[in-house]
């Protein structure tokens, strides 16, 4: 008896994993990355501690840098022709001027900055 | 901090969120460090042409470093694509509704700083949760803020992988 309990709750873990893989898998293509999904997602996917969705993207970090790295690019060239600024590729910027400047933003802001956020390795 | 993101030892990542939000700041400060009597003198659409000029001045000034930055790979923009946000709402607002700041006395005006006691309320706003689960979300390492009432978010299970420093 005891076993069969045990059999059904991991198989009712399982289909619940599934369904949720299936669920970021399908998130991911509506957004327009069917590409990732097909090459990177080439991985089995692990049950994760977590029922949430954004836990089970949390066991493919990698590949949701990867995406970030890429639409960084394309916002940031985005956000120049907004603002009538020219492309970045012939200008180099003077580390110098910025050496401070991260913390004077922050201190201009006095309620709720949140300026920066960081990750240790290189996207 | 950004000796570390122009050392390359971290890469700063910038939320749209962000960008809205110090974007509002930069409206809000110039329209409030004006000097007054140059406004005073003016009439209500050049008051706004002359705020709005200074402050789109400003945005573009910020953005070209940005860009900038971003173009060398000092910092990474990160918009909402990757990003499931009707669950992150939804962790906003479970987040809000088990949340309390607290009340605290003040003996001075906020505004003309005059003697003045009043309490306000003060504690963690649903944009400021939204910033904290975002990062997570993102995969952020750390959050970097000047809000102290970010603090209370270090000592949450939720928020382990984070970590939160005030500067």
């Amino acid at each position: 008896m005891a076993t069969s309990e045990y059999s059904l709750e991991k198989k009712s873990e399982t289909e619940k994993t599934a369904e949720m893989w299936g669920d970021l898998l399908n998130f991911l293509k509506s957004k327009g990355f069917e590409a990732e999904v097909k090459t990177q997602f080439k991985i089995k996917p692990v049950a994760t501690d977590s029922t949430s969705k954004l836990g089970m993207i949390g066991k493919n970090r990698s590949v949701i840098q990867n995406i970030l790295w890429k639409q960084s690019h394309i916002l940031s060239q985005k956000l120049r022709e907004d603002f009538s600024l020219g492309k970045t590729t012939d200008k180099r910027i003077d580390l110098s001027l910025l050496d401070g400047s991260l913390s004077e933003y922050a201190k201009e802001k006095e309620d709720s900055v949140e300026l920066v956020k960081s990750t240790r390795k290189r996207l | 901090m950004e000796k570390d993101i122009l050392g390359k030892q971290i890469i700063g990542l910038i939320s749209m969120l962000t960008l809205l939000e110090v974007i509002d700041v930069i409206r809000h400060r110039i329209t409030e460090r004006t000097n007054k009597v140059t406004l005073d003198l003016m009439d209500e659409p050049s008051k706004n042409l002359y705020v709005r000029t200074e402050t789109e001045k400003k945005i573009k000034e910020m953005i070209d470093i940005l860009t900038l930055m971003e173009s060398q790979g000092f910092i990474v923009f990160a918009d909402f694509t990757p990003l499931d946000l009707k669950q992150i709402m939804s962790d906003v607002y479970d987040y809000s509704r088990n949340y309390f700041g607290m009340v605290r006395k003040y003996f001075n005006c906020q505004i003309c700083h005059n003697p003045l006691e009043h309490y306000s309320y003060k504690g963690l706003g649903w944009i400021d949760l939204l910033h904290a689960f975002l990062a997570v979300g993102l995969f952020a390492d750390g959050l970097i803020t000047a809000d102290k009432g970010f603090g209370h978010l270090s000592t949450d299970q939720k928020f382990s992988g984070l970590k939160i420093t005030v500067i």
